[in-house]
Parts: structure tokens; C-alpha cells; sequence
């Protein structure tokens, strides 16, 4: 039964019923033909659901949603990092797409509406934002039907659980041999220290690294740049792995240090003591970047917030790549929706979300509204 | 060779004075009238020099004239001219005074390069509650009874401690010395500005003395009712809104015993209410909220030792200060509860030759605050205090063409230890007789104390991605000033421009401030937080230099003036301070036919080239200077009437607030033209 029809038949029960035992039963029956009259012409009213709480300035929550029955379910976070029935879920501006099920994890793909809210340089233009309401964009979000959805399905992204470090390394399919990828560098931050490293070498036996080099330099908290000479750290992973369970490198001091020190990478040894996994793993009071491009000579600890720095695993949300909002565009501390259409497919239907609002009725921030609808 | 340079000086005056617009028309009106007599309203500068007693350059009683320290001096008739409401619009009109409106729609001032945190507000001497930052907010002080407003530019920690790196604003209250009652009201208008629900302002004020015996009480209230205005139709976002005062003073003074003692309460109550845009998403509009409450209670008690034919005068008094202040304000959506309480007893002894006076005295002072969100109850300031005990003393030697003034100020502070402040300064008589030249110079230390705010502080906006943090190991700002200023007064009799007084003054000022307070990103923290992360740290130091430079003109019934103020204000990376105009200018008319009754000024302020703050203004400059023009009249018709007219911003000059919006620096103040008619009885 699609909706159109569940609404008339719900409309036509009610009808009867309030035939049946109301003393105002002419107006009603008014009310319910209008309501009737809508659905046919396809006036019906677009819910904007919420506005959902997020949790107070200094104490957050997350909102998890089920698109399916548009209703907020009632987990905590470690519940939802396996439950299957939400789809998306809101924690302040964040927003997580549920990839618990690794085989159909929930993904998105953004319409493009209201590009125009953007100059040619890409500066949003704040008028737009401001000027733009829930009633100004309903028309983009009633514009996207079922026949928008694109059929290539590398058009939705998900939201993926990766490590920082992974890239070290290349697989090649034809030879099946595996290399380091020494253009993949990478930076840690460990200990007061910024170590950027990269592997030059491998070597491989079956499936276990039995031996890597790893080249670095240093920016200790007395320097402002990376040291311009490289040292390297050479691993004889067969021989440190014998009888621990991974090798720990210290680069402040550019070697194999034990698993009691202050590492700042490790490989993990396999079940044999002969070999490693081919990962690196960094220290639980660690973050690291990625720099493959080779882009950075330094860091500049003033703007240290404004690096990617990651701890070892760590999600990277689809919305990351599409931000809904604009922070500030006034001068002020205010966030305002872009409006945008998102189609969102689950493994059962896909869907289209359109944030309305980051603020209740009584301008507390952190409290979602959105627009949402199955396609059809 | 006297009487050459007299001549000189006498042509150098007459040049300046001659480049006053105002002078020719007055001189020929002078010329047209043979009447002489004194308006209070407009004391000739040389006479007021003369009469008017001055208290807060030396914490002692001092013809004006005779003060080692500058003061500039608003007298108890021009103010009444200038405000009927607080004293924020009075101050306006003070040569290098610059007056700012801050976020809360209240009002600050900058001396000397300084902003409002290290200007030091006073009441009748003793300090006042400061709700924005270290700030006093001149719209929370009413105008009613102020006998006199004195102003010192330049560090004066050594007297006054705490927060006077920039200057001193001392208000002294009125004690009436007769029974009296006036009352009066008035009501106006933003014109074009105006708010359609809302189009006219109201204010009633009534005021009464009562002598009885040796006592004398005094009794004060203004209900002030001020309504928003708006450049434009769309009135989701106004750039004032509604204001509604009520300002409530009680006060009994009189002997006991050979004590004098005065006991005074004042109430005040104000409530702000102003749309800030429609809430992002949703279909009601966002509000700026205020509400205030402020309670303060003085005793003062004082006794003369002096017996008759003393040589040696003496003196003591002790004030006490208690005050209060509740405080509700924020946009909805983002309320606190803010206490902040001031409690203070202070003394001084005072003992004086001819020749010698020595100033000494101490306090102890203890502020609180309390902070908490209205949402969840979290306190952004847990309860905190701190506590001073100070201690000061200053000698003057007074010789008949010079005096000298040494002084040091001890602070003990609960958080911060010792701090200390030394003044060196003096005044030379360098002509006297017909033409005055006055030297004056000093240099004195000045610091303020981190406020319990700047250290506690946790303002959190993780919702929208930033913190702010106080931070408990700031240092004391701390700071010295040189400043000289080179007073110059003289009388013209039949000249070709009329018979008239005629005085300049120029003051020259350099100071070095370290550990200014700031809140800047902290990096660390960020990355800790994941959020932008501010936190207030004492940040490098700055220089502070420039010039004032005034003269004025006063014929019997019309005076005029001209300042120029120049501010240099830069940190060690040369970088300018925010908020600080380069150059200021501001002129005065008045015209007080005393046969008719009237007094009136017609005054200008133009300020030109403000540093423009690095952030929030990424798309340029609109404007960066400006001039507002004011025009005041009170005229008394009867024995006990007066009626009085007031337009404030003539030209209806104001920032233009879209642009604001769309990140375009715009130095023009948030204002409007302003028109208003009063009325006053008088028993």
C-alpha cells in the first residue's frame, strides 16, 4: 500500500467514526474532505520532523533515526555502533551515516541544490543563507523524486572506519608483490614530538612483513620545521617479533624500543613470533595526518587545530564531504542550513532529507529539524 | 624679554583662536552687548579654573587651577544640558574621552589608547560594579545630581589602584544645601528610526532635598523608557531595542557628634529587549535579553581635627561601599544568571601645611561572581572571590610657582600577591599674573588585576564548535606613563575679536603596557577538545602614545571649543589595538543669554581611522570615519518652569548594519537621530 493510499483510507476510517458519534459532525466532515481534496491533488503537508536535541552545550548526545518509520531510536552509543535500525544520527553538527552493516551500509548522494548559494570562487554568499527559510526551500526538496536517484551506485558515499596510517604499502594485483610506497608519507604526533615517516623499504615472506625501513625526520618542541636530513629506522621484524606480540618504534629516539616505553608506532607480530601484519598501528596518546602529497615541511603549532590529526582508527563521515551548513556568515556564532537535498539509500528504500534547522523555537542550538520522505 | 614672548604667545592665541568659526560671529555679537554677567551653565574657563574645587587629582580638595594632576571638569549645569538620563552621553563631549557602544548595547569609554578595562569608573571615589569585562557601563550611572564629573587622563593607580592605567572618571554626587523639589518630564522621538509599536520615548524624573536640623536627606528617581529603533522596515533585527531604566537614590547626611557621616542606597533596574534576526531554520525571531538588578549601599563617615588658627589641617574619613548586581542577559536560547558583587571600606588621613600635604590611606576590597546557564544549570563561573588589601600615600609640596607630588600605591591580592604602583609628578607656574602658563608632567606605574571573570570563566559553545576559558595563572597587566601637558590661559579686553578668555592646552602622553589581557586560540587545548578553544592569556606588550590638543575661546555669553586628539596604539608586531580611533575631533558653541534664561550648545564629534579587528570583517571597509553633530537648549520661562529641547545626532549619522552584516567593517556608531522635548518644575 503506498502512502497516498494509507493517508485516504486512514481519512475515510476517521470519517465514519466521527460521523458516527460527534455532534459537530458537519464541520468535521469539511475538515476531512479538504484533507481528502489535498492528498488527491498531492497537497498533502511535507513534515519537518523535530527539532531533535542534541544534548547541551557541555553535556552532547546523539540523536539516532530510523527513516524507515521516521522515529527516533532509543540507544546509546555503544548499542548503536551494531544496531541496524537506525539510519542516520545527529551528535551537535556531526552527522554519521550507520555502516554496522558492513555489506549495506546506509550511504548518501547530495542533489546540488542551491549551488547558487555559493559565488564562482566558492565563498558561500551569506545573504542566501540568511534570507533562506523552510517554506523558500520546500520546492527543492519537493523536486527530488524516485527517477533523481542516480543509478550508479559509486555516486553514494558511506561512512568508513579507517586507520591513519594504512597506504604504506603497495599491492600489486599483477605480481602479487608488495612494495612500500614511499611517496605516502605520514606525520605523528607523540610525546611532544612531530615525526614525519614514511616506509622505503619492505620485505616480505608470504603474507608477513619480516622487515621495513621506515625514513624520518623530526619537529621536536624546540624546532619550527621538520629536521631537513632524513634518518632510518631499519626493522628486522623477524627478529623483534620473536616472543612479543608486536615492535614498538620510538622516533624521537629512531629506534625499536620495548612495549613499556614511549612509542609511538607499532606493528603487530603474528601468531608465530616470525613476522607482522601489514599494518602500523600508533600509540593510544598518538595522532597522526596523512601526507601523501608531501605537503608539509613543518607544523605550525598555532594552527595545530586546523590539521587532520587522527588516533589510529577513526571514522570519516560522508557528510564531512558534504557540509550541510555555514558557521558565522554574519559575523556572528550562528549556523545556518544550506537547505540542501540529500538522497539517503538504506538496504530496504531510498530516501530524501532536507535540514531544516540546527535551533528550536527557542534559539538553543544542537536541536535538528529536517525534512525527510521516502521516494517515490 | 617677558613681555616679548607674552606678545608672541598672545599672537599664537589670537591666530588660534581666530580659526574658530565661531569666534568672528561671537565677536561681533559681543560686540552688540554690553552685558557681563556669569551663567553657571558655561563657567569661562579661566574663571572655572579659579572656583571650581577638584577632588580626584590629589584625593583632596583643590581649586582647579591650583590641581598638580589635570583634571577636566564637567560642572553640575552643563550636564544637566548634555543628559537628562545617564551619564553616557555627557562623557561624549570631554576632549580625548572616545565613547563605545559594546555588545550589550551599554556604553564604555577609551583614554589615552586604553579601553574601558583600564579606565577606572568611580563614584564619588570609590568603584563601581563592572559587568562587561572590567568595564563600568555608563548607561548603568544615572546623570540625576551629579554635582561634577572629573576626568585624569593618564595612569593614576598610584591614588586609585586597580584597572587606572588609561585614566580616572570620578562622578561626585550632588549634596543639596537647600530644600528643594523639582520635577520633570520628557518625551522623544528617533524620528525616521523609529519603531512603528513603539515611537516615542518617555522619561519622568523627580528629585527633592530636605534640610532638617544639621541633616540633610536627598531623594532621586528616573523611569526611563527608551524605545529600539531600525534603519529599515524589516524588523527582525534591530540594532537597538528596547530599554526601560528606573533608577532609584536615597540619601541623609549630617553631624554626629563632630562626625560627618552620610548614609546613601541606591537601587537601579533596567531591562533590555532586542531582536536579533530570525532564528536560523525557525519562524520566530532570536532576542538579545537583559535584565538587571543592582543594589548599593554607602556609609561614609568623616571628622576635621583642625582647631582654630591651626597651622597644621587634618582629616580622616572612611567610605564603605556595598553593592550588588543581578544580572539575567543573552540571546534566547543561551541565558545566564550572573551575581557579581563589589564590598569595600577605604579611608585616608590628610595632613596639610601651606606647604605640605600628605595623603595616606587604605582599603580593603572584595569582589564575587557567580555565572550559570539558565538551559542546564552549568556554571560558565563557579562562586569565586578575591580579596585586596591596599594600601597608599602620596606627598605634596606646594611652593608658590611649583608643587610636586610623590606617590606610591601596595596591593596585596588574594590571587596575585603584591603589586605596587610609583608617581612622580610636578607642576610649574611658568607665567603668572594676566597670562597663566601652567607645566604639568608626571610619570607614574599603572596595573589592573585580572577581574575573577577573566580567570574563571567557561563560556561553552561546544554546540557551535568553540569554548572560551579563563585562565587562573594570569599576571596583572601592568604599564608606565610619561605625560606632559603644557596649559596656557589668557584674557583679551576690546581686542578686535571682543573681550574674551582664552585658553589652550596640549598634553602629550607615551606608555608601555605589558601582559595586556586577551582571550586568543589555544592550539593545544583545540586538538584536546576538538573544538576552537579560546582562552584569556596575557599577550605581548603594547605602546600607547599620541596628543591632545584643546582651545577655547569664552566670551560672556559664548564659548567655544576645539580638541584634536591623535592615539597611537600598537602591540611589539606593530600591529594597531582594535577598536581605537587614531584621530578624534571635537568642537563646541554655547550660547547662554543670560537675560533670556537660556543655555544651549551646539557640538561636534568626528573620529576618523579605527583599527579595524582582524576577524568578522574578511570583506573589507565601508567606513572608517565619521561626525555627529548635537544640539541641546534649556530654557527657563518662569520661576519654576523650564522647558528644554534636546537633537542628538543631527545628521542621523550610523553604521549601516547590513553591511555590518555581510562582514563589511563600519566605524559609524549604532545611533539615530534623536529628538526630544522636556519639561521641568522647580520649587
Amino acid at each position: 500500500m503506498n502512502n497516498k493510499s494509507l493517508i485516504l483510507t486512514s481519512i475515510l476510517a476517521s470519517l465514519a467514526l466521527t460521523a458516527c458519534g460527534s455532534s459537530d459532525t458537519e464541520e468535521k466532515l469539511n475538515d476531512v474532505v479538504d484533507q481528502i481534496e489535498d492528498v488527491i491533488d498531492g497537497d498533502e503537508e511535507i513534515i519537518i520532523y523535530g527539532p531533535y536535541s542534541t544534548g547541551t552545550a557541555s553535556i552532547p548526545a546523539s540523536v539516532y533515526f530510523d527513516l524507515d518509520t521516521m522515529e527516533v531510536v532509543t540507544l546509546t552509543d555503544e548499542e548503536a555502533k551494531t544496531d541496524t535500525q537506525w539510519d542516520i544520527a545527529f551528535n551537535r553538527t556531526d552527522i554519521y551515516l550507520n555502516n554496522a552493516d558492513a555489506d549495506a551500509p546506509v550511504s548518501v548522494y547530495f542533489t546540488g541544490n542551491n549551488s547558487d548559494f555559493f559565488d564562482e570562487e566558492g565563498a558561500a554568499i551569506a545573504n542566501s543563507f540568511i534570507n533562506a527559510t523552510p517554506e523558500t526551500e520546500l520546492e527543492d526538496f519537493e523536486a527530488v523524486m524516485l527517477a533523481d536517484v542516480p543509478s550508479d551506485e559509486t555516486s553514494f558515499i558511506v561512512d568508513e572506519n579507517n586507520r591513519i596510517l594504512d597506504g604504506f604499502y603497495v599491492y600489486n594485483t599483477t605480481t602479487h608483490v608488495v612494495t612500500a610506497d614511499d611517496t605516502h608519507a605520514f606525520i605523528v604526533d607523540s610525546d611532544g614530538t612531530y615525526s614525519k615517516f614514511r616506509a622505503t623499504s619492505i620485505t616480505t615472506s608470504e603474507l608477513d612483513l619480516t622487515e621495513i625501513t621506515l625514513t624520518y625526520s623530526n619537529q621536536t618542541d624546540v624546532d619550527t620545521a621538520f629536521a631537513t636530513a632524513e634518518s632510518d629506522v631499519v626493522i628486522d621484524i623477524a627478529s623483534a617479533c620473536a616472543g612479543f606480540d608486536g615492535v614498538y618504534v620510538d622516533f624521537e629516539l629512531g629506534q625499536v624500543v620495548s612495549a613499556s616505553d614511549n612509542w609511538d608506532v607499532t606493528l603487530p607480530c603474528n601468531e608465530a613470533k616470525t613476522g607482522a601484519s601489514f599494518e602500523i598501528n600508533l600509540a593510544d596518546d598518538a595522532t597522526a595526518m596523512q601526507d601523501f602529497d608531501n605537503t608539509y615541511d613543518a607544523i605550525d603549532i598555532e594552527a595545530l587545530r586546523y590539521y587532520e590529526f587522527e588516533e589510529n582508527e577513526y571514522n570519516v563521515r560522508a557528510f564531512d564531504t558534504l557540509p550541510w551548513y555555514q558557521y558565522g556568515l554574519d559575523g556572528g556564532h550562528i549556523i545556518w542550513s544550506q537547505y540542501g537535498v540529500y538522497i539517503i539509500n538504506t538496504a530496504t528504500a531510498s530516501y530524501k532529507l532536507q535540514i531544516t534547522s540546527y535551533y528550536n523555537a527557542d534559539a538553543a542550538s544542537g536541536n535538528y529539524s529536517f525534512r525527510a520522505e521516502a521516494l517515490k | 624679554m617677558h613681555l616679548y614672548s607674552n606678545q608672541i604667545i598672545k599672537i599664537l592665541a589670537i591666530y588660534a583662536a581666530s580659526n574658530l568659526f565661531s569666534t568672528a560671529v561671537i565677536a561681533q555679537e559681543e560686540k552688540s552687548t554690553t552685558h557681563s554677567s556669569h551663567h553657571p551653565a558655561h563657567h569661562s574657563t579661566k574663571k572655572k579654573a579659579d572656583e571650581v574645587i577638584v577632588v580626584t587629582g590629589t584625593r583632596t580638595p583643590k581649586l582647579l587651577a591650583n590641581s598638580p594632576v589635570q583634571v577636566e571638569v564637567i560642572e553640575q549645569e552643563q550636564i544637566n544640558l548634555l543628559t537628562q538620563g545617564t551619564i553616557a552621553q555627557a562623557l561624549n563631549f570631554i576632549p580625548g574621552v572616545v565613547v563605545t557602544r559594546n555588545q550589550k548595547d551599554g556604553y564604555n569609554v577609551q583614554m589615552q589608547g586604553f579601553d574601558g578595562d583600564n579606565v577606572l569608573i568611580l563614584l564619588d571615589s570609590q568603584p563601581l560594579i563592572s559587568p562587561t569585562g572590567a568595564a563600568v557601563d555608563l548607561d548603568q550611572i544615572s546623570a540625576q545630581d551629579i554635582k561634577q564629573i572629573e576626568v585624569i587622563r593618564g595612569a593614576a593607580s598610584v591614588m586609585y589602584g586597580s584597572s587606572a592605567m588609561g585614566g580616572v572618571i570620578n562622578i561626585i554626587t550632588n549634596q543639596g544645601k537647600e530644600n528643594q523639589l523639582n520635577l520633570s518630564y520628557e518625551v522623544g522621538s528617533y524620528t525616521q528610526n523609529s519603531l512603528e509599536d513603539d515611537l516615542y520615548s518617555h522619561q519622568a524624573r523627580l528629585g527633592a532635598t530636605l534640610l532638617t536640623g544639621d541633616w540633610r536627606h536627598q531623594v532621586n528617581t528616573l523611569l526611563k523608557h527608551t524605545p529600539g529603533f531600525d534603519y529599515d522596515n524589516d524588523h527582525s533585527s534591530t540594532p537597538a531595542g528596547s530599554l526601560d531604566k528606573i533608577f532609584i537614590n536615597l540619601a541623609s547626611s549630617g553631624k554626629i557628634g563632630s562626625l560627618d557621616t552620610a548614609i546613601k542606597y541606591q537601587f537601579f533596574d533596567e531591562e533590555k529587549d532586542k531582536n536579533t534576526g530570525r532564528i536560523a531554520g525557525q519562524s520566530n525571531y532570536q532576542h538579545y535579553i537583559s535584565e538587571v538588578q543592582q543594589q548599593q549601599f554607602d556609609f561614609d563617615i568623616s571628622q576635621k581635627l583642625n582647631r582654630y588658627h591651626d597651622k597644621i589641617q587634618r582629616q580622616w574619613q572612611v567610605n564603605s561601599r556595598i553593592m550588588e548586581h543581578q544580572e539575567t542577559s543573552g540571546g534566547t536560547g543561551s541565558l545566564r544568571n550572573a551575581n557579581f558583587g563589589l564590598y569595600e571600606v577605604n579611608g585616608k588621613y590628610v595632613w596639610s601645611t601651606t606647604e605640605l600635604e600628605i595623603v595616606s590611606g587604605g582599603l580593603i576590597h572584595k569582589d564575587t561572581l557567580e555565572q550559570t546557564k539558565v538551559d542546564d544549570g552549568s556554571k560558565e563561573v563557579p562562586f569565586v572571590s578575591k580579596e585586596s588589601i591596599e594600601a597608599f600615600s602620596q606627598v605634596n609640596w606646594i611652593n608658590k610657582n611649583s608643587q610636586y607630588l610623590l606617590g606610591l600605591r601596595v596591593q596585596d591580592d588574594s590571587s596575585f600577591g603584591f603589586n605596587s604602583a610609583l608617581r612622580v609628578s610636578g607642576m610649574n607656574n611658568l607665567l603668572t599674573g594676566e597670562n597663566k602658563l601652567k607645566l604639568r608632567y608626571g610619570v607614574g606605574q599603572g596595573y589592573r588585576v585580572p577581574t575573577l571573570k577573566e580567570r574563571f570563566y567557561e563560556f561553552d559553545h561546544s554546540s557551535l564548535g568553540y569554548k572560551v576559558y579563563g585562565n587562573e595563572d594570569l599576571n596583572p597587566e601592568t604599564s608606565i606613563t610619561a605625560n606632559t601637558s603644557l596649559t596656557f590661559e589668557t584674557s583679551f579686553e576690546e581686542s578686535l575679536l571682543g573681550s574674551f578668555d582664552f585658553t589652550s592646552d596640549v598634553n602629550i602622553f607615551y606608555t608601555q603596557a605589558k601582559d595586556l589581557i586577551d582571550s586568543v586560540t589555544d592550539p593545544e587545548r583545540s586538538i584536546e577538545e576538538a573544538l576552537d578553544i579560546s582562552v584569556y592569556t596575557n599577550i605581548d606588550e603594547a605602546i600607547l602614545k599620541g596628543f591632545d590638543w584643546s582651545v577655547a575661546a569664552n566670551y560672556s555669553q559664548w564659548q567655544s571649543q576645539l580638541n584634536y586628539s591623535y592615539v597611537s596604539a600598537k602591540d611589539n608586531n606593530h600591529v594597531r589595538l582594535e577598536g581605537r580611533p587614531k584621530h578624534q575631533f571635537k568642537a563646541s558653541i554655547g550660547y547662554t543669554p543670560s537675560k533670556y534664561n537660556i543655555n544651549s550648545m551646539l557640538y561636534l564629534v568626528y573620529q576618523k581611522d579605527e583599527a579595524v579587528p582582524t576577524e568578522g570583517f574578511e570583506n573589507g571597509t565601508l567606513n572608517n570615519s565619521w561626525f555627529t553633530i548635537d544640539f541641546k537648549l534649556s530654557h527657563q520661562f518662569s520661576k519654576h518652569f523650564s522647558w528644554r529641547l534636546t537633537l542628538e545626532n543631527i545628521l542621523d549619522e550610523h553604521q549601516d548594519t547590513d553591511a555590518v552584516r555581510e562582514q563589511l567593517f563600519d566605524a559609524r556608531p549604532v545611533s539615530s537621530r534623536f529628538v526630544s522635548l522636556g519639561i521641568t518644575y522647580k520649587l
